[in-house]
């Protein structure tokens, strides 16, 4: 339907979508958890290892791969769980590396060289959009729902939130499964768009986009990462090379300014809430509408 | 058996490199409230400043004193920046600032320093002068005084902090800013005091990183920050003693792995030693001063 | 509720406008594409930012000399070259996207630079069926993506066997090395494997491959591990800075016969040389391998020159490490459009394509500007020169080269 050049687009802007999306998640309750990154290598990893060397049929490598990420986020999280903020940053910061260099050391997943000539997913596209319409409505449902609302008094004041009974621990321990799982979703895709696997892909060089995304579009709603994640990743690819050299000084001031100036991001809270106030206006006391001048 | 010794001489020499960093980024914590990500960078930056000058001057005392005065002016300049977000309690986000201020300064030094490229000291500045040799062990000028010097900041900091009044000033304002100020604490003043002094101790390590290796290059900033942060993790948070602790623990496994095992695996051996002791105890070796 | 309905309806809404937006910020096809019907338009993939931009920079530089010079004399067939750019820094994902871009309407791409990027990029070039010509990567290397990709390079075993045999016959009484490798890329570790079999074959045994990672704050224990079992011969290959100090250190604690250090090519960079006159000329006497020496030849005196007064002494050399593979690349693409006859016409692209292609996998003495005749080799290579130098005053001096006299 679109050339190769708008359909790698179209994937990488998914696949940073999800990403961002993944880290979004627990990033709203507080914790700086890096785990869609290595949740990606492993989920691509295992998908292009069981098609290429054990012919099993591409969406069950691709699937296998998503639940392997989401078993092993779950596996994490029950030590990762008690870990502060900072603690969390730094291990699975360090996580990123260990799994790196054990990828690189391992031969029969390529090495350093790591992996390609696995079978191709035919409409990949289509699954890749299908799955941001899923996860947005995961997201948008856990967002608005009981789970939201503790995991938002987590954040403003864990202990407050302890004291009123919010199990810290086990909600730390559900959320870093659901993001490792969406990161393992967003680490399948891409794999499966590159054409090739290697342990550089999902390493520290995500993290400055991801941080960008979220810090940009607005942590604290969904809404950010996917309306902002097209126009960050977008942006250099169309300006004159003579800017594109200044790319990461450039990211690296936005998320200066924009925690300075903005650090609830473009999409907040409270613009979601007017936006939806204005489509669906609430009927006040007494059976008239406000919001439109007509009270009665 | 001498191996082994000078194995464990080089484990001591590098694991006081990342105590003197965690010793850095602890006192940003205990003072600041800061978990300072860019710490690694801007010492980093200023032995480029400092090679940079050596280049254009010939000085070698001028390019140490632009090296100070960078790496203190660097810290100087970020305080303001991250005072707004403490203010506010932003957690996560002064640590992410960080982070992004660390980018910026890795980018400069891989565009404008050297085309990227690494760089090296004369001979004459490297090693610190002299040196003991016996068969395989080595130990330099250099490799003294960075031990020596990361024994002795700890004292002195110990020493500022908890036994001065200045220091207890400094811990209380960290503590809790609000009650700080209804005491009349100067705090503006205090916190620009505390991230001079941080700029300082990164002006000391910058020059003892000159003189223990001779070179630099543009990723080694956020190698050093990465191994601080962990070091501190695993010594306790804002715990200076379990900062120099840890440094040398590090500094002595990544060694030893080097030394008899796969050298590719000295930095994941590393990490996975302290993540493995941080799952066991949380609060680190020596407990927690602070919460991170 | 009819209220909960119409909030799902929004959210549904939302969604869709979400959706939309994917589609209308994606460009329209061929928008960053020129139609090449009064010039060759050809994409170059180089990384001009990020770690890899201290080579990027001037080999970029160098292919601008390129094509100066290729208009100057006429064009190719009479039109001339325009180079599209883009810059891979060294990221994966651009590299991908990159090629992508490049794909879509290329006859034939350049690059890109970086061997991690080369690796990403060779399965998308083969998919989509256009040629890549790459520099600096062994053919073993590209066999993911034959016979769509070739690199201006030769096989590791070869370079092996020159580099090994010359040393050895330099030191006959040489019987036990230790080898120090960058475990983290690919390609030099291949290297090694390839320089074990070479030295085993000759009767030297290999005692130990010692890894020392890239800016290594303490080389001093793979030193120590080297040293405790008593090797007479020492192989680096290893970074420039990473050489310098581990040979400086070598020599502090007491390895000091320098005839008996080989540095392979890869280190062959200005700071290698700069990082040795500051440690007192520690490197002089090691033998190295070289893809290049300091040039001989007008063109290379020429490139030499002008690099040099843009950014002075130490830097030129880069030129001949990063820069002149991708100027003989620019003058080979000239050559293969002019040889083949191919038009550029959009309309028999994937034919075109095709004639590049060939041409390209049987190339036969060839001859290229400052590199003399070279020719295909079976596996994507070419027969590039090479040469075995020794090092004075710490600059490399030629002993001999793979040159054909």
């Amino acid at each position: 339907m679109f050339s190769l050049y708008v359909n790698n687009l179209l994937l990488t802007v998914i696949f940073f979508i999800l990403v961002s999306w993944a880290c979004y998640l627990p990033f709203s309750c507080g914790q700086l958890y890096n785990g869609p990154a290595f949740c990606a290598a492993i989920s691509g990893y295992f998908a292009a290892y069981v098609t290429k060397c054990f012919h099993w049929p591409v969406l069950l490598g691709f699937f296998g791969g998503i639940v392997l990420a989401g078993l092993f986020a779950l596996g994490l999280s029950l030590i990762l769980a008690p870990f502060t903020g900072f603690q969390m940053a730094v291990a699975t910061m360090a996580l990123i590396f260990i799994i790196q260099t054990v990828l690189k050391n391992l031969d029969f997943l390529g090495g350093v060289v790591g992996m390609s000539g696995f079978p191709e997913i035919k409409n990949l596209l289509v699954i890749g959009l299908v799955s941001v319409v899923i996860v947005l409505i995961l997201l948008h449902r856990l967002h608005n729902s009981r789970w939201g609302r503790a995991m938002e008094a987590v954040d403003v004041d864990s202990e407050m939130a302890r004291s009123m009974g919010i199990d810290a621990i086990k909600m730390s321990i559900v959320i870093q499964t659901i993001s490792g799982t969406i990161g393992g979703l967003a680490g399948g895709i891409y794999t499966f768009a590159l054409g090739t696997v290697h342990p550089e892909i999902f390493g520290f060089g995500l993290l400055l986009y991801t941080y960008t995304i979220i810090i940009v579009g607005g942590r604290h709603t969904p809404w950010g990462p996917l309306f902002f994640a097209p126009i960050l990743w977008l942006i250099p690819e169309f300006v004159p090379a003579g800017i594109v050299k200044y790319r990461n000084f450039m990211f690296g001031a936005i998320i200066i300014v924009f925690l300075l100036a903005m650090p609830e991001g473009v999409i907040t809270k409270g613009l979601v809430r007017r936006i939806k106030f204005a489509l669906v206006p609430k009927k006040a006391e007494g059976g008239g509408w406000v919001g439109n001048g007509k009270n009665t | 058996m001498e191996a082994l010794l000078a194995i464990i001489e080089a484990g001591i020499v590098s694991g006081s490199i990342y105590s003197l960093i965690a010793v850095g980024m602890t006192l940003l914590l205990v003072v600041a409230d800061v978990i300072q990500f860019a710490y690694g960078q801007a010492v980093v930056i200023s032995i480029f400043f400092c090679w940079l000058t050596l280049h254009l001057t010939n000085s070698v005392v001028l390019s140490f004193f632009v090296a100070a005065v960078v790496s203190t002016v660097l810290q100087f300049v970020l305080e303001p920046l991250l005072r707004t977000l403490r203010e506010r309690k932003l957690v996560l986000e002064t640590l992410i600032l960080t982070i992004a201020v660390g980018m910026i300064l890795t980018e400069a030094m891989c565009q404008y320093f050297n085309a990227g490229m690494p760089i090296a000291f004369p001979d004459s500045m490297a090693g610190g002068g002299w040196a003991l040799s016996f068969r395989l062990i080595r130990i330099t000028a250099a490799d003294l005084y960075v031990v020596v010097a990361t024994v002795a900041s700890l004292a002195v900091l110990a020493f500022f902090l908890f036994k001065t009044r200045q220091g207890k000033t400094l811990r209380a304002m960290a503590y809790n800013i609000q009650v700080s100020r209804l005491l009349g604490i100067p705090i503006r003043k205090c916190t620009t005091l505390s991230f001079v002094v941080a700029g300082f101790l990164s002006a000391l390590t910058a020059i003892l990183l000159i003189l223990a290796l001779g070179a630099a290059s543009p990723v080694l900033g956020e190698n050093l920050t990465f191994k601080g942060l962990a070091v501190m993790m695993l010594g306790g948070m804002g715990n200076l003693k379990g900062a120099v602790l840890g440094g040398f623990i590090l500094g002595l496994i990544e060694a030893l792995v080097r030394g008899y095992l796969i050298g590719d695996w000295a930095d994941a051996v590393g990490m996975g030693v302290i993540m493995f002791v941080i799952t066991l105890k949380p609060a680190g070796l020596l407990g927690q001063v602070k919460q991170g | 509720m009819k209220q909960n309905r119409k909030i799902y309806f929004c959210e549904m809404a939302l969604v869709a406008i979400a959706l939309v937006n994917l589609f209308l910020i994606s460009p329209s096809e061929g928008a960053s594409t020129k139609v090449a019907v009064d010039r060759w338009t050809i994409p170059f993939i180089n990384a001009v930012t990020g770690p890899a931009a201290g080579l990027g920079i001037p080999l970029d530089w160098c292919q601008d000399q390129a094509v100066n010079d290729i208009n100057s004399a006429g064009g190719i067939a009479g039109k001339p070259l325009v180079i599209e750019k883009c810059d891979e820094a060294m990221d994966p994902t651009r590299a991908a996207s990159c090629m992508k871009k490049a794909a879509t309407g290329g006859l034939v791409v350049m690059g890109p630079m970086t061997s991690l990027s080369i690796r990403v990029a060779q399965p998308i070039a083969k998919s989509a069926e256009v040629m890549m010509l790459v520099a600096y990567i062994s053919p073993e290397f590209i066999q993911d993506g034959r016979p769509w990709i070739v690199s201006l390079s030769r096989n590791l075993e070869y370079r092996a066997e020159f580099d090994m045999s010359n040393w050895v016959q330099r030191n006959p009484e040489m019987k036990k090395v230790v080898i120090f490798q960058l475990p983290i890329i690919a390609e030099w570790r291949d290297l090694v494997k390839a320089h074990k079999k070479s030295l085993e074959k000759r009767g030297v045994q290999v005692l130990d491959v010692i890894d020392v990672a890239q800016g290594s704050l303490d080389v001093s224990s793979a030193v120590v591990r080297a040293l405790k079992l008593n090797p007479d011969g020492i192989d680096t290959v290893l970074w420039a800075s990473d050489t310098v100090r581990v040979i400086r250190e070598l020599g502090n604690r007491g390895f000091k016969d320098t005839k008996r250090i080989f540095i392979h090519q890869s280190a062959d960079l200005s700071e290698l040389y700069t990082m040795a006159a500051e440690a007192n000329n520690a490197l002089d006497g090691c033998y190295m391998g070289a893809f290049a020496i300091t040039p001989t030849t007008p063109v290379g005196k020429r490139l030499f020159e002008g690099y040099r007064k843009l950014k002075g002494q130490e830097n030129a050399r880069k030129i001949a490490w990063a820069g002149e593979g991708y100027y003989i690349a620019t003058y080979l693409i000239k050559e293969a459009i002019e040889m083949t006859g191919v038009t550029g016409d959009p309309g028999k692209l994937k034919q075109e394509r095709t004639m590049i292609r060939d041409y390209l996998n049987s190339v036969k003495d060839y001859d290229a500007p400052m590199w003399g005749r070279i020719s295909s080799i079976e596996g994507g290579g070419f027969t590039i020169p090479l040469y075995f130098t020794q090092i004075e005053n710490s600059k490399p001096v030629p002993i001999t080269s793979t040159i054909q006299k």
